[in-house]
């Protein structure tokens, strides 16, 4: 299946992946249902992020734990969550490793990255500028972010000073 | 859909909070500076001063606010800096315009003064007004910090003071996150004057879209741009360059051929590798900032061992070295990283240490005028000691409580009047002002600031500078990029003013046209809640989004029928209810004084070198373009008073009766009861 890989070093904060989410999952701005969260921490005047989202566990915990067996997997692996069948009991979101997924209080299901089921690829990845976000099959990513780490890694053996 | 938003008003005074709906002004003046200027002018008296209590703060989101087309909210209220009390504004955008307008508020007004400091907490519908006394005196960095963990939620965003703007120090701004301020027009002391430390908001409402499709169609077209087409090289330069070699260059250049105001004598030290933009930007840059769901993010993040670490911007650096002559970046990322601590606007501040120092040289002041610090060229204690004690307002920092204006009448008894560098109490750095000996660089810029009295009109830039940075990344000469930016701006000029050549620097015929077509594009983004950044303010940037892209985009969003037309009737609505209250300001306050002589000196005339070599600046040429411009906003083409007509095309009587009643005797005009205006669409 495919998945999508983050690389801090690329990623600006911008939150444009948010916006985007929630825009063409629920046809408005709002940080709150949008599936990719970019986490801002400023510290010492200082900005990182962490960008969370739903990492397609091999063994996910929010199916295991849904009592309703509202998350399945699809053809290709990827989990959804089948609104219809959702009673909002949140133990997906207690028993998610990463936080990334949520029951939105105004909906009152849960929600989370279905890789943008049913378009070419996922929304985030198309309109990400600095291309931190890419959409990868299982067998890439490995040497994806292998790459994006050697080269912080080059350039801070070879930055003079 | 239509507009659901609430304008919130606080009385610090009485702790009242009250709600009414933003639609009310919607249709007339959209949002953003356009209905906060109209909730000052309906509530505020002219004579009142910035600093008074009755002073209105009005913190003003736009329709666009919180989508992927605007990031930015503005600051309107009465500027406790510029001569006379004007209406002023000044914009910033960070992680809080959106954060706001996720509450469901699209105006937040404040007025009053709390009788112990305090802070404003809105989260959704609830308002709070909290006890800040813990918190005066803090820096903005800590309150932040501060305030997230006592409200216990780190996604809280705050815009606070410092305590240059608790100490009500002319030069003070409303910061938030990192690095975004507010600060125009000296916004941080009015807060200050309030006791109002600090506006933190939380909001989980989202704003709908009306037309995700058409919405869709739009960011499209920008994205595309922002990619693989024209506003690509803008857009990359912005986002990964912001400090480069080439400023360095430019700045050299400038200092060469302009000096600082009067003193054109200063030779420039051969630039050190370690002291350079580019060089400091490869060592320290940890990442970028700017505003949320902007793929531009326009600043940058830099964490200096020993120094300190925050966030900054070319400009800043640009006004830093032209004000104190000295070509050292860590030195300026030093002093600059302070003044955002402090809560002070840099450009204000560099202009006062730049002013002294030039006092010092002339012998005007000793070491002992500055409690004992010289104010030496460049020198690093001079110019922090400046920052401390200005931001503080100790010692000789309380001179320029009230700016560089008062400053300069009262420091070594007014004998350094005649060389501070400032237009209406507002220093001007000179990367303003260097286009000031020609018609105005690629857009008429000094016009349009003298013209059109807008002292937050952001200059565009210099279309001599910008093209060196985008050749390699479309691949061509530097020759075919300037060729190339250059047909972009004959393409804007040809489009409203039927000449292509109207933005040249010496034409004459078009010119106010030109300076119009600017004006609006820049004042539709502005009341829409949108970022001026990538819009045609800079066509020679490549940007094409202008003002019916605008309106199209505010339809999307909120479904409301705002053709071009109406827009074009709302930003000139605008314009002349703050030129009309401007003029009544004055005319209670006193006149505006002439440009200061330090300023007319300080261009040189004609331009030495570089590429404007040759220019002059012309006064007739510079008179009839102010004559036609007037003409086109209906204003008295002898006083820039608005006429009866005009005002009452688009429902402004009320302003042409004040004004009237203002000219046939000196009877203060009371404040109107706050009605919304008889909208004619």
């Amino acid at each position: 299946m495919k998945r999508i890989v983050w690389d801090m070093a690329k990623c600006t904060g911008c939150r444009v992946c948010e916006a985007v989410c929630s825009l063409v999952k629920e046809g408005e701005f709002n940080p709150v249902k949008a599936r990719g969260k970019v986490v801002r921490t400023v510290e010492r005047s200082i900005l990182h992020k962490v960008r969370v989202t739903c990492l397609q566990c091999e063994e996910p915990n929010c199916m295991a734990v849904c009592p309703t067996g509202a998350i399945t997997a699809n053809e290709e692996g990827v989990k959804i969550v089948n609104e219809e069948k959702c009673i909002g009991c949140k133990m997906c979101e207690m028993a998610c490793p990463v936080g990334a997924i949520a029951v939105c209080a105004e909906k009152g299901v849960a929600l989370k990255c279905d890789l943008c089921e049913g378009l070419e690829e996922p929304q985030c990845v198309k309109y990400c500028y600095t291309e931190a976000l890419q959409h990868l099959p299982d067998e890439r990513v490995g040497i994806t972010l292998a790459r994006a780490k050697s080269e912080k890694y080059l350039e801070m053996v070879t930055k003079e000073g | 859909m239509s507009r659901t938003g609430m304008i919130l008003r606080v009385d610090l005074t009485e702790g009242k909070i009250e709600k009414e709906p933003t639609s009310r002004y919607a249709r007339a003046y959209i949002g953003g500076p356009g209905i906060g200027s109209r909730l000052v002018v309906d509530q505020v008296p002219p004579d009142v001063t910035g600093t008074d209590p009755r002073n209105l703060l009005t913190i003003n989101t736009g329709p666009l606010t919180g989508t992927l087309l605007g990031n930015k909210c503005d600051i309107t209220t009465k500027s406790p800096k510029i001569t006379n009390s004007p209406l002023s504004t000044a914009s910033f955008g960070g992680q809080f315009a959106s954060e706001m307008k996720f509450t469901g508020h699209d105006h937040i007004a404040i007025t009053g003064k709390a009788a112990e400091p305090v802070y404003l907490f809105v989260e959704n519908d609830r308002v709070e007004i909290r006890d800040a006394r813990h918190l005066w005196g803090m820096d903005t960095e800590v309150v932040q910090v501060r305030i997230k963990e006592e409200l216990k939620d780190p996604d809280v965003q705050v815009a606070c003071i410092g305590p240059a703007g608790e100490n009500q120090f002319v030069g003070a701004v409303i910061l938030h996150d990192i690095q975004n301020a507010a600060s125009q027009g000296g916004v941080g002391a009015v807060m200050g004057s309030k006791n109002l430390k600090a506006v933190a908001v939380r909001g989980t409402k989202g704003v709908k879209i009306a037309d995700p499709e058409k919405f869709m169609a739009l960011w499209n077209r920008l994205w595309k741009e922002m990619t693989t087409g024209r506003l690509r090289a803008y857009v990359q330069t912005v986002n990964r360059e912001q400090l480069s070699t080439h400023c360095d260059e430019y700045a050299h250049m400038g200092m060469a051929q302009w000096g600082y105001g009067p003193d054109a004598s200063f030779v420039i030290p051969k630039l050190k590798k370690e002291e350079l933009q580019g060089e400091f930007d490869r060592r320290y840059r940890v990442g970028s900032i700017g505003c949320a769901f902007c793929p531009v993010q326009c600043q940058g993040n830099y964490d200096v061992p020993g120094v300190g670490s925050g966030g900054v911007a070319c400009f800043v650096n640009l006004a830093m070295r032209f004000g104190v002559k000295n070509l050292d970046t860590k030195l300026h990322f030093k002093a600059a990283e302070r003044m955002q601590k402090l809560g002070a606007d840099t450009i204000e501040v560099t202009g006062i240490a730049g002013w002294l120092m030039i006092l010092y040289q002339k012998g005007i002041i000793t070491a002992a005028d500055t409690d004992g610090v010289p104010m030496e060229w460049g020198s690093e204690e001079a110019i922090m000691t400046v920052v401390e004690k200005v931001c503080k307002q100790e010692g000789f920092g309380k001179f320029f409580a009230g700016g560089i204006a008062q400053a300069s009448e009262a420091m070594a008894n007014g004998k350094g009047f005649h060389l501070a560098y400032h237009e209406r109490n507002v220093s001007v750095p000179l990367t303003f002002w260097e286009r000031g000996a020609t018609l105005g660089g690629s857009g008429g810029t000094q016009l349009m600031q003298a013209a059109t009295q807008y002292l937050w009109f952001h200059p565009p830039a210099d279309r001599h500078g910008i093209y060196r940075l985008f050749a390699p990344i479309f691949g061509l000469s530097e020759e075919d990029t300037l060729k190339l930016t250059d047909e972009w701006l004959s393409e804007f000029s040809e489009k409203h003013t039927g000449s292509r050549d109207a933005w040249k620097p010496e034409v004459v015929e078009g010119k106010a046209r030109y300076m119009w077509a600017t004006e609006n594009t820049i004042s539709a983004a502005d009341m829409a809640g949108r970022c001026d950044g990538v819009t045609t303010r800079t066509p020679h940037a490549g940007c094409t989004w202008d003002t019916e892209d605008t309106a199209a985009a505010i339809r999307a969003v909120t479904g409301e029928p705002c053709t071009t037309e109406m827009l074009l009737e709302a930003i000139q609505r605008r314009r002349l209810l703050e030129a009309s209250y401007n003029i009544l300001c004055e005319r209670i306050n006193g006149e505006v004084p002439e440009i200061p002589a330090a300023i007319v000196q300080g261009s040189l005339n004609p331009i030495p070198d570089g590429p404007f070599k040759g220019q002059e600046w012309d006064d007739e040429a510079s008179e009839q373009v102010g004559e036609d411009y007037c003409e086109l906003r209906g204003c008295d083409p002898d006083t820039g008073v608005p006429t009866r007509e005009a005002l009452e095309k688009v429902g402004l009587k009320d302003l042409a009766d004040k004004l009237e009643a203002s000219e046939s005797d000196d009877v203060h005009p009371a404040a109107s009861t706050p009605t919304p205006v008889a909208c004619p669409m």
